[in-house]
């Protein structure tokens, strides 16, 4: 234990983030009267770090492709030590993450938190719920079993039933008229890379608002 | 209340917050890790393949070039696998079986007729006709496969041992 603390206050005594960790994170004083309709927004967020860890590690075994991707799910579920646990966690994080969210919008709501001066806060987690939903379209396919196959194809039909641009949509969701493999490895690179990389973006700014704006007190 | 008290509360609150995610931590990590391990230290069943010796005399010094051909488990795929081996009967109830794969870094080594060596083509790893070391970078003769006669029939096992173990099995 003194070994660590030794490291910590050597890296310290150079970086000099103690103070700003203890202050402005770990010890931050959160206003009076606040209650655990709160809580929404950070359990979303914890939520969002199993998903990401339980993917992370998925991606161990998946093969997005349409000869294998139900034998490696089949796999990773049943041959692979705590593969039911892990994928068990990311099948139920993602859905308990919709209800999260749902609650956090309805308090920011019921609070009218949204209003002046958090509008672009309010606007950035519409993104966000935006993002999550994509996320939950693109993952359900990557199973490939009936389910997934037949959800995927309501799905991206829905879309082409849009006036005018409807056509263009679906075949870009699709990679061409049909689904397949095409469609398969753009939800997987969806779902893994670009869904990924665009949340975080929209989670740092949210966060970063949130911190310089302070939360909005009640009413 | 008193300062103090006030202060312990915080403490106690800080204490436990920590300890939960402390134990979050541990249990996510050791599933985590038995996940990503996986099925790294699992072994393919070791499988009995039955061969026919070439006794034609023809080979290094009367083996009989041997592919053994099976289908193997890879994650979710079967694959078919091959591996080659030289045979000799050695007696009436015993064979021994050289594997051909170089114990260097797993090349498949060829027999040269005119030199009567096996030759690794890799790093020119070089073996005498019953697999000892004669020259290169290969740390140990070549494997031999088990095996084992039933009914007169030769059995190869799909697994090898270090040369000098019991590779024969009498049944």
């Amino acid at each position: 234990m003194n070994v660590f603390k030794h490291i910590y206050f050597w890296v310290d005594e150079r970086l000099e983030m103690h103070d700003y960790i203890k202050k402005d994170i770990l010890d931050k004083p959160i206003p009076k009267g606040l209650n655990l309709s709160y809580c929404f927004g950070g359990i979303t967020f914890f939520l969002f770090v199993m998903l990401a860890v339980t993917g992370y590690f998925m991606t161990l075994y998946y093969v997005p492709s349409p000869e294998q991707a139900y034998d490696a799910v089949d796999y990773l579920t049943f041959e692979v030590p705590m593969g039911q646990v892990i994928r068990g966690v990311h099948h139920w994080s993602g859905n308990l993450m919709m209800v999260t969210i749902f609650l956090h919008m309805l308090r920011v709501l019921i609070y009218g938190a949204y209003k002046k001066p958090r509008e672009i806060n309010w606007m950035s987690g519409v993104c966000l719920l935006c993002l999550v939903m994509g996320f939950g379209f693109t993952g359900y396919l990557l199973p490939w079993d009936q389910k997934a196959y037949w959800a995927t194809k309501v799905g991206t039909s829905v879309m082409g039933t849009v006036p005018v641009v409807g056509d263009y949509a679906l075949r870009i969701l699709r990679g061409g008229p049909d689904l397949g493999a095409l469609t398969l490895t753009r939800f997987y690179t969806l779902h893994v890379l670009f869904l990924p990389l665009v949340t975080v973006i929209f989670l740092i700014a949210h966060f970063v608002m949130i911190r310089k704006q302070g939360i909005s007190t009640p009413l | 209340m008193s300062e103090e008290s006030d202060m312990n509360r915080r403490k106690f609150m800080e204490v436990g917050i920590y300890a939960i995610a402390g134990a979050i931590t541990a249990v996510s990590g050791v599933a985590l890790t038995r996940f990503a391990v996986g099925p790294s230290f699992r072994d393919e069943k070791v499988k009995w393949i039955e061969v026919e010796l070439d006794d034609s005399g023809e080979g290094n010094l009367g083996f009989s070039r041997v592919v053994l051909e099976y289908e193997k488990k890879d994650g979710w795929l079967t694959t078919s696998a091959k591996s080659l081996a030289y045979v000799k009967r050695v007696k009436e109830d015993a064979v021994i079986a050289i594997s051909a794969a170089c114990t260097h870094l797993g090349c498949i080594v060829t027999w040269d007729e005119e030199q009567k060596i096996f030759q690794c083509p890799c790093h020119d790893g070089r073996y005498s006709p019953e697999g000892e070391v004669i020259s290169g970078p290969p740390p140990r003769p070549l494997r031999r496969h088990k095996t084992k006669i039933e009914d007169g029939r030769i059995l190869l096992a799909t697994e090898t041992v270090p040369y000098g173990g019991d590779t024969h099995e009498r049944v």
